[in-house]
């Protein structure tokens, strides 16, 4: 039954991402939501869950993607690992620092992505200010809606991972 | 602490592949492993959109059915104009060959046009990619050029790089990698047009001497391996300052389509030999 809801909330994830990209883009721009939907498995229940969940949702993002085959799967793994990890230093409780840390983490991941194109593919990849700008404000204000969705979804798992 | 332990090991296992997925794109083994990953994946846009397309089809009112009805009648007529074009076209491609084959010059490839509808794109990519729901068993190839139509203008959109048996995937023109040969035709100037991972185009190596006019019509070069000639790329919308450490001039061209807004694409097939 816990790997049915895990299995679940990884497939739901996939498709909702997929959905919101396709159909539900704003001037080209859409949520991140599986990098939202990592930070809410790996703040509410620990970095092994994040990790889990973060690297195959990255692979799905890499296994679509034309370039950095593996970027989103190493980046979604780190970012998981260091919120799961410092969950019990940082206060992920209300919605308001769910979104702020969402859209800081967010910024950073773009940054972190053109990094890794420039050390693969001497290329920044470079989205845009539009993406830079808008997409984390996006990811914080969906944050507490995710998180509390991710939350539901895993929480007949009991314990955390 | 056993958790702590589980999430470092993790944390070591994950990078390591990420890592040799990274630096070993084109290696059989992580290619091997993209292609399983993409057979994994790839059925949740497809049916995904399958299933979207089938739920937007079902007539909400009465009103639309009208609407369908008058419109399936209005496009019954210009299917009868159809025909016609189509003789006409196929008598001017009959006089082409005849003509073609008295000055000497081969004849060009045969193509067949294959509609797809656009399955998926990703938003921090918008510019760079797209998926496609036709592949191998429709018989496309890599390379084959993609088209789209907005606006009852066709223009250049990009290429396949990648293929599935039932999926594509559409290297965008906007893209950085990309890049086709192209000409002002008012002019015939020939250069390269480059993607940058915007909206815009950038066209290159072109003569130094060169005048532009803003809004010029830029097309696909004859000399294009990949599109047909005289597919509208875009118009010129900058021409940028000389660099005199450059030979050449560049040129600014917004795309004649935005594939951005694409719902479904053109793609030219190779027609095979009989």
């Amino acid at each position: 039954m816990r790997a049915l809801y895990a299995v679940g909330l990884f497939l739901a994830g996939l498709l909702a991402h997929w959905w919101w990209c396709t159909y539900l883009p704003f001037y080209g721009l859409a949520p991140q939501l599986l990098l939202v939907l990592t930070l809410a498995v790996a703040s509410q229940y620990g970095p092994v869950a994040g990790q889990c969940y973060g690297f195959f949702w990255g692979l799905f993002l890499d296994a679509l993607d034309v370039h950095l085959f593996g970027a989103n799967a190493l980046l979604l793994t780190g970012t998981a690992y260091l919120v799961g990890a410092g969950r019990r230093q940082m206060d992920m409780s209300t919605p308001a620092s769910q979104a702020a840390m969402t859209a800081i983490l967010s910024l950073l991941y773009f940054v972190a992505l053109a990094g890794l194109g420039l050390v693969f593919q001497r290329q920044a990849f470079w989205a845009g200010w539009a993406a830079l700008l808008v997409i984390p404000v996006y990811n914080g204000l969906l944050a507490p809606v995710l998180f509390s969705l991710a939350e539901r979804a895993l929480r007949p798992t009991a314990r955390p991972w | 602490m056993g958790g702590k332990r589980i999430a470092n090991y993790l944390l070591v296992f994950f990078s390591a592949v990420s890592l040799t997925l990274l630096c070993l794109p084109m290696s059989p083994l992580v290619q091997s492993f993209k292609a399983g990953l993409s057979y994994l994946f790839n059925p949740i846009p497809f049916h995904g959109s399958r299933a979207a397309e089938r739920f937007s089809r079902i007539p909400s009112s009465i009103r639309h059915l009208i609407l369908a009805d008058i419109e399936n009648r209005e496009l019954r007529e210009e299917l009868k104009n159809a025909a016609l074009l189509k003789a006409e076209a196929e008598s001017l491609r009959r006089e082409n060959e005849r003509l073609r084959g008295e000055l000497g010059i081969k004849p060009g490839q045969g193509r067949l046009l294959l509609w797809a509808r656009v399955v998926k794109r990703e938003s921090p990519n918008w510019f760079r990619f797209l998926l496609v729901d036709a592949g191998e068993k429709d018989g496309l190839e890599l390379n084959a050029p993609v088209l789209g139509l907005k606006g009852g203008t066709l223009g250049a959109v990009g290429r396949i790089t990648e293929i599935g048996p039932r999926w594509s995937k559409v290297l965008l023109l906007t893209d950085e990698l990309s890049s086709a040969a192209a000409y002002i035709p008012s002019k015939q100037w020939e250069g390269l047009i480059e993607g940058q991972g915007n909206p815009k185009l950038r066209m290159n190596y072109l003569p130094e001497e060169a005048q532009f006019t803003i809004g010029e019509a830029v097309y696909t070069s004859p000399t294009s391996e990949t599109f047909p000639p005289d597919i509208l790329v875009g118009h010129i919308s900058r021409v940028f300052a000389s660099d005199p450490f450059l030979a050449f001039q560049s040129v600014e061209v917004t795309p004649a389509v935005q594939a951005s807004v694409l719902k479904e694409v053109m793609i030219l097939v190779r027609q095979r030999s009989k």
